[in-house]
């Protein structure tokens, strides 16, 4: 019955329902499969795993003190899935332990090494809510509306320029996101960490996401700022991390030399990418290590 | 076809020889001449003809693939001649890291080539012992040369939509040397490129109308046996490793402007108009989307052209931009729509060009038949519109090299082939609902636009939300 709801809230594209993306049976609607023949992203994902797979392999056969290594190199390179005790699953990602393991992740995570950024106040604050979605866990996205002049059409963070009043970028993102979608700042909602600075389109600027837990929600039942955000959209964390659908660009810049590279998420229509990837790249590496493993790769010119 | 010994040597003997034969005359066979027979019987002498009928076999294109991970594909036809030739992942997609214009200057170098596209390039193999890099430079130079001298501007603007559509990133790349990187590219960059980016597993060497068997074993002899020079001699290639660029294209729309003085481009004694040109694209969806087939439909009902093609009709005038813009307005000399469609991602775009004092005028009426992409449409328009594209579809399949083409590609991005029929039937399958879906979802996205001439009177940024599109085109601040 469940199944049946969200699929037929997939296959209205356009609505303003909000939408709840299960990778594990809707990769083929999404990933554009269509045709039925494997994908050079299907077969790019296979690559990867073959890889570990060899690497896992390759140090089977060695004396005892690389077998101690190996025991160590096995437990870095096995998927965390299926193994028993310290490893994350998408069910402990709220555990006591997980919370405090954020936070270091989160003291440790660099911003985008674009520009420096020490000294200047950001400009803005943006929310990112995790939240639980018809049981899934899951973080919320907006679909900015079109007449928007900045960012128009594209998938966003609730979230806004730091008021004079605003007490911190707390404060700021709470108070933003109740006003575009109306969720309810108080007690539910449990403030994970804030993630480090991330430069913004304009000159200066820089943005500051707040990780947040805000509970079970129903997409449906929240009110959207009419001129702000069209739509919300639900991703959850399973279909952001599936190897099929996070990839990224690399762009050639001539403010930035020698360019840099951003990540981009597939599994959601319209796909999310921009500064909003970089949030959520940054997110989903602090928040669960072994389930999300993407690195961001930049080729660097050839040298001559 | 007349199949008696004595028909065929009648024939041998000239055209002059089978009337006489036919009419009967000279008592050939003792028989009445042929005036005397009536309409109403069948003339008696004259053999049976046998007619030739469709052939019930079906033929699947095979795919082989080798040890080096090399893969053949190829699909038998009737007739004489063959069609074989190697596709190869490769082009100034994959440039990120670096310099521009080594696809071009691969173009240049190989022989006999037909350059086509920005993500893989056809090339016969046979690459020459010594390179003279100063004469591939030379030629570099006098392309570009060429192509600033020549009247038709649509290689560059081209270019131009490209660079404003994916800004900065894989299709936006220019393919194009530019200038100042014809003397940065020497010898061993183009040997790096091509040993990271023309390995066996990014080729599928193609045959139309050969024999699955021999094609195998010649790829055998020639592409696994006998390795690349830059395998055997490691030397020619730079000693770093390149990774290979993996970036899915991001369409970021934007706004790419070139001031140039187009008053005299005429190479001949005669005068040509002097024109303005204006690219106008959203963003579209990648070959292997569910819905590219719906974007190729739209793509034809948009049709257009140059106001002075000689086709009459029948040829595409009857399709949007002929009866609603260039039917309309004598001064635009050309509307023409594209839908470029890549592995990722796709850009459909409008072309259009008229004098400069008209640009603003021109933009807005433009923008109008973009927007109106997502109206209402007639039965009757968009039956028009699907049977064109099956049509051209099968009209070109016909000739042996687009088959080759179309093998290749689609082995390349796929690892198979499917077959025309397929796609007749996803043709078939297009709705107009179908269409304003997508057409909806394409002007959602931001416009890229790309100017070339003398461009005073291209309409501000800010005024771009008045003519129509349904988001407006913001000043880049990046």
């Amino acid at each position: 019955m469940a199944k049946q709801m969200w699929m037929s809230s997939w296959k209205a594209f356009g609505c303003t329902k909000p939408r709840v993306l299960h990778p594990m049976t809707d990769i083929t609607e999404v990933a554009g499969d269509w045709h039925g023949s494997v994908s050079r992203r299907e077969s790019q994902a296979l690559e990867v795993k073959e890889a570990r797979h060899n690497i896992q392999r390759r140090y089977r056969a060695l004396d005892l003190r690389s077998k101690m290594c190996q025991a160590a190199m096995w437990l870095a390179t096995t998927p965390t899935r299926g193994m028993a005790t310290a490893s994350l699953s998408f069910e402990t990602v709220l555990s006591e332990e997980n919370k405090n393991n954020l936070k270091m992740r989160l003291a440790k995570t660099k911003s985008p090494r674009v520009r420096d950024l020490k000294g200047s106040k950001p400009r803005a604050a943006v929310l990112v809510p995790l939240c639980h979605v018809e049981g899934e866990l899951s973080l919320l996205y907006t679909l900015r509306c079109l007449s928007l002049g900045d960012h128009a059409g594209e998938m966003c963070f609730p979230g806004g320029k730091v008021d004079p009043e605003d007490k911190d970028e707390v404060h700021t993102a709470l108070r933003e996101a109740h006003e575009e979608v109306g969720l309810r700042t108080g007690e539910n909602v449990e403030v994970l960490g804030t993630l480090p600075p991330v430069p913004s389109r304009a000159e200066g600027t820089h943005v500051v996401g707040v990780l947040a837990y805000v509970g079970h929600l129903d997409p449906a039942a929240l009110t959207l700022s009419p001129g702000e955000v069209e739509a919300i959209i639900v991703a959850s964390l399973r279909n952001l991390c599936h190897p099929v659908f996070v990839r990224q660009t690399q762009f050639r810049s001539t403010k930035f030399p020698p360019g840099y590279t951003l990540p981009v998420f597939l599994g959601t229509e319209p796909r999310v990418w921009g500064l909003t990837a970089i949030l959520t790249h940054m997110t989903l590496t602090a928040l669960l290590p072994g389930l999300y493993s993407h690195r961001l790769r930049l080729i660097p010119p050839l040298k001559a | 076809m007349f199949s008696s010994r004595v028909t065929r040597s009648v024939l041998r003997r000239g055209s002059n020889a089978v009337v006489r034969f036919c009419s009967g005359e000279s008592g050939s066979h003792g028989k009445a001449p042929i005036t005397k027979v009536p309409l109403s019987e069948a003339v008696p002498w004259i053999p049976k003809a046998i007619y030739a009928s469709p052939s019930d076999i079906v033929h699947e294109t095979k795919v082989t693939t080798l040890d080096n991970g090399l893969r053949v594909a190829s699909e038998p036809k009737f007739g004489n001649f063959c069609t074989v030739g190697v596709a190869i992942d490769s082009g100034s997609r994959f440039e990120v890291a670096l310099p521009s214009g080594i696809s071009h200057f691969l173009e240049k170098l190989a022989y006999g080539v037909r350059f086509s596209g920005f993500f893989f390039a056809l090339h016969w193999w046979l690459y020459p012992n010594c390179f003279n890099i100063i004469d591939a430079q030379m030629s570099v130079t006098f392309d570009l040369e060429d192509l600033q001298l020549r009247p038709e501007k649509d290689v560059l603007l081209t270019e131009m939509i490209h660079a404003a559509g994916f800004r900065d990133n894989t299709l936006g790349l220019p393919k194009i040397c530019p200038p100042e990187n014809i003397t940065k590219i020497d010898r061993s960059t183009l040997f790096t490129y091509l040993k990271h980016h023309h390995t066996p597993k990014r080729m599928v060497v193609a045959g139309v109308g050969v024999e699955h068997e021999a094609l195998v074993e010649f790829a055998q002899k020639y592409f696994v046996e006998m390795p690349p020079i830059w395998e055997t001699d490691p030397t020619l290639s730079n000693t770093h490793k390149l990774s290979i660029d993996h970036s899915v294209a991001q369409y970021t729309g934007g706004l790419i402007k070139e001031e140039a003085d187009l008053s005299d481009v005429s190479i001949g004694p005669n005068p040509l108009p002097e024109l303005a040109h204006i690219v106008i694209g959203l963003e579209s969806v990648g070959h292997q989307h569910k819905d590219f087939v719906t974007h190729c439909v739209l793509n034809m009902m948009m049709g257009g052209g140059g106001s002075f093609s000689a086709g009459g009709p029948g040829k595409g005038m009857y399709t949007r931009l002929y009866t609603n813009v260039l039917n309309r307005y004598h001064w635009i000399h050309n509307a023409t729509a594209y839908n470029h469609a890549y592995e990722d991602a796709g850009l459909f775009c409008i072309h259009a060009s008229a004098h400069p004092s008209h640009l603003a005028d021109l933009t807005q009426i433009i923008t109008r038949e973009l927007s109106a992409m997502n109206g209402r449409m007639s039965k009757e328009e968009l039956e028009r519109a699907k049977v064109q594209l099956q049509s051209m579809l099968l009209m070109n399949l016909e000739s042996r090299p687009v088959v080759f083409e179309d093998i290749a590609r689609q082995v390349l991005a796929t690892g198979k082939r499917l077959q025309p029929q397929h796609f007749m039937d996803l043709i078939r399958r297009v709705t107009d609902d179908d269409v304003m879906k997508i057409a909806g979802k394409m002007l959602r996205s931001r416009p890229s636009v790309a100017a070339l001439g003398t461009l005073k009177r291209l309409p501000r940024q800010s005024s771009w939300e008045m003519v129509g599109l349904l988001q407006p085109l913001v000043d880049d601040k990046d």
